[in-house]
């Protein structure tokens, strides 16, 4: 009893968030069906797919020389990697948690939450979720949904929680998320643009998503970054230009952004390799389908942390 | 409702509501209740509209969220403006603030078919479509579809600035599609039934923005007429009923469709399952122009049989039908719906709103039970009051709420101000985009379907 107790404790330290990430192998691949739209978008929707871009440009974003990546809020990583869990634990669409974090990311834009305040960080992140889930999943949702482990907020909170961050967004609660551009991309970077190529893409942005926050990266780059990250060549800076020169249609693209953002996703896929053949579960490597590493499938790990969730099945 | 919180005994009127004087009420319905209020720095009069609360324990209702966020996006003349968005904190209602429109074409038919016994100018008839249709081919245009256009969602500005022009308003079950051409999933109760399209009657899951054409269709001829076009019984039951009568109504004037001329008639469903119903009857030869009474070869008919047709996919679209030729030649629309300048037309003076003056902003206490029923009397009389009875005792009772300058306050969602919640944000980041929202949002207007000029307007 005592060692049982004693080695589900130490899991409980030791994986933190890495192996979150790898639950969320499987379901990356059992919920693309909630991207239906996303696969069938062809060539023909040039237009479309410009229109979009020009309207990213409504949306909230930080100043260029602003935003960096030691910028990004120490609580965000927190709030993603809960926002992750809970979202599959709900059995929402992969776009629900993609949504409930560009609406943390534009929270933090202009609020902050103090350091230690982990209970705020929690209530934020679980307003976000439900509110991205609102949006986007056709089925009822209640708050007491949101009701489990450790922090027991009352419905009345949550909803208070919910008014502050449309107060903060200003109602602007529209997102366009890279997904809606993958499937163009693959088709215009790549002449086998097949759904394994998105799939690897939609792995990519999930595994770089608590590095490239939402308001420093439009979704047309981060998506664009995420369709070359996932072929499997290495691509030079050089190389990612000339890519993109064959989107002339897009003027909007912003080529530095891509080939920043492609190095990025590059770099974590890359981390994640050596944390998993270094067998060092504790840093927050994030695995990827593009890395095609899918020996960590099989990491014993993953079914003693299935324990620690009866609900899980 | 009101749940106490702050311990009642303050006397302080909370920030927000301070900006307004409230008139009475206007509206009640599913959604909530309208009530009429006006500014106090600034002229004009404004229509707030209270959401029910949800139910405890969902937290802010979906379709108040979808609602003010379709209307933070759009900007047109001829779409209802919202003006402000307020939280009221003690129970966390919303109350969301409009531009006060005085008419809608409910009311404008309704005036024409029981009191002037007669027909609609056709200056105007032309003036309200026109506009109706620009509003509609901006929504469409960003990817909005309305889902419930009917007369009284369509306002229309009373005397000022604005007189005589067309609103679109009421976008509670409005819905932006994901992309263009990609039908949406009917997730619930659309479009009153007199003027829901046909595919949705037969059972179709997904549609497209044309559902919205053929209620501007069912609108134009009633225009016309006076009388809704297709005047179905409803069947009352959930979930989505198959409305048998609206469709005899419709088949009754249009004639039986066919699936030479609607190919994926075959797919809906109750086509399939209500097969001896529907494909049974027989029906007379389509009378539609006899209804609404056109020459079958006038542009305005061909316009009106172009919004009825019943393949969604060959139904005109509001870009198509704003190039109509009905809309080329005389009397030419204007901006001004509602004032004919021809000479020899007479002005005719809509009625204004029915206000309920025994209210508050709850929609529940009656103020002043010995006032007489307000029929009749002008908003400014009932404002004032109002002002005189001050605000109900569950407004009172709210704290917390920091005091706005009056022109402070009149800036649109100021988060920080209305958030209420500084305890919880110590560091209280003050909003700084705001002027490069105005910026983008002006911007917008040029990027999105911009408003189309009056074909070849002349100066009325």
């Amino acid at each position: 009893m005592a060692d049982a107790h004693f080695s589900s404790s130490l899991i409980c330290q030791e994986d933190g968030t890495s192996l979150e990430k790898e639950e969320r192998l499987e379901w990356d691949m059992d919920n693309l069906s909630s991207f239906g739209d996303y696969f069938d978008l062809s060539e023909s929707d040039d237009e479309y797919i410009s229109l979009l871009v020009s309207k990213e440009s409504r949306f909230e974003s930080r100043n260029q020389e602003e935003s960096s990546e030691n910028q990004l809020v120490p609580a965000r990583t927190d709030a993603v990697v809960w926002i992750l869990k809970t979202n599959k634990r709900l059995g929402f669409g992969l776009k629900t948690a993609y949504t409930a974090v560009v609406y943390l990311d534009r929270f933090f834009l202009h609020r902050i939450i103090d350091r230690g305040k982990a209970w705020a960080v929690r209530l934020l992140s679980i307003a976000c979720l439900s509110l991205a889930a609102k949006m986007e999943e056709n089925k009822a949702i209640t708050l007491t949904d949101f009701q489990f482990e450790d922090y027991l907020f009352k419905c009345d909170t949550i909803q208070r929680m919910e008014l502050l961050v449309l107060a903060t967004l200003q109602w602007r609660m529209i997102v366009i998320t890279p997904f809606a551009y993958l499937s163009y991309f693959a088709s215009k970077l790549h002449e086998d643009g097949t759904n394994e190529l998105i799939k690897r893409a939609i792995g990519f942005i999930f595994s770089s998503i608590k590095v490239i926050s939402s308001v420093d990266h439009r979704p047309s780059v981060i998506a664009c970054a995420s369709i070359l990250a996932s072929s499997n060549e290495k691509l030079s800076q050089q190389l990612v230009k000339s890519k993109l020169s064959s989107l002339s249609s897009l003027e909007l693209l912003d080529n530095e952004h891509v080939s920043s953002c492609y190095s990025m996703m590059i770099q974590e896929a890359n981390k994640e390799k050596i944390n998993y053949s270094s067998n060092n579960i504790s840093v927050s490597g994030i695995s990827s389908i593009g890395t095609s590493n899918n020996t960590s499938l099989e990491n014993p790990c993953i079914k003693r942390r299935r324990l620690q969730f009866p609900n899980d099945e | 409702m009101g749940d106490g919180r702050g311990g009642g005994g303050g006397s302080q009127r909370p920030a927000w509501l301070q900006m307004y004087e409230l008139v009475g009420k206007i509206g009640e319905g599913t959604y909530g209740l309208v009530f009429l209020a006006r500014t106090k720095n600034r002229k004009g009069s404004i229509a707030i509209k209270k959401f029910k609360q949800s139910k405890e324990g969902d937290g802010v209702s979906p379709t108040a969220i979808r609602e003010i966020m379709l209307l933070r996006e759009i900007t047109h003349e001829n779409v209802v403006k919202l003006v402000n968005v307020h939280i009221n904190h003690a129970d966390m209602s919303l109350y969301l603030a409009f531009d006060y429109a005085e008419h809608d074409l409910y009311e404008i038919i309704r005036h024409h078919r029981e009191q002037l016994n007669l027909a609609i100018n056709p200056y105007t008839v032309k003036s309200l479509l026109w506009q109706l249709l620009n509003g509609l081919n901006y929504l469409h245009s960003n990817w909005i579809i309305h889902r419930d256009l009917k007369p009284s969602n369509i306002l229309v500005m009373g005397e000022g600035e604005e007189h005589g022009i067309v609103k679109i308003a009421d976008f509670g079950l409005a819905r932006i599609y994901q992309a263009p051409l990609k039908p949406l999933y009917e997730n619930g109760v659309v479009v009153t039934i007199w003027y829901r399209a046909p595919e949705l009657l037969l059972g179709g899951k997904h549609y497209t923005s044309a559902v919205d054409m053929w209620a501007v269709g069912c609108i134009f001829a009633e225009l016309i007429t006076l009388k809704p076009l297709f005047q179905g019984v409803e069947v009352k039951a959930t979930p989505n009923p198959f409305q048998f009568d609206q469709l005899d109504k419709i088949f009754k004037v249009l004639g039986h469709p066919t699936t030479e001329k609607w190919p994926t008639l075959a797919n809906l469903p109750h086509w399939q399952t209500d097969q001896q119903n529907i494909q049974g009857r027989k029906y007379e030869n389509p009378g539609l122009h006899n209804i609404v009474h056109l020459n079958q070869k006038s542009p305005a008919f061909d316009l009106l049989s172009k919004m009825l047709e019943y393949d969604p996919k060959k139904r005109i679209t509001a870009a198509q039908a704003l190039e109509h030729e009905y809309f080329r030649m005389e009397p030419l629309p204007g901006r001004n719906a509602l004032v004919v300048t021809q000479p020899g037309e007479k002005i005719i003076a809509y009625p204004v709103r029915p206000v309920d003056t025994n209210t508050d902003f709850e929609g529940t206490a009656t103020l002043q039970p010995s006032q007489p029923p307000s029929s009749g009397n002008g908003p400014g009389v009932a404002g004032q009051q109002m002002s005189q009875r001050g605000v109900p005792r569950q407004m009172q009772s709210m704290v917390g709420m920091p005091r706005v300058g009056p022109n402070a306050s009149m800036a649109a969602y100021n988060a920080a101000s209305q958030a209420g919640m500084a305890n919880l944000n110590p560091a209280n980041l003050p909003m700084q985009r705001g002027t490069g929202q105005q910026q983008l949002r002006r911007k917008d207007q040029g990027m999105g379907m911009q408003n189309q000029g009056y074909p070849q307007q002349k100066r009325r």
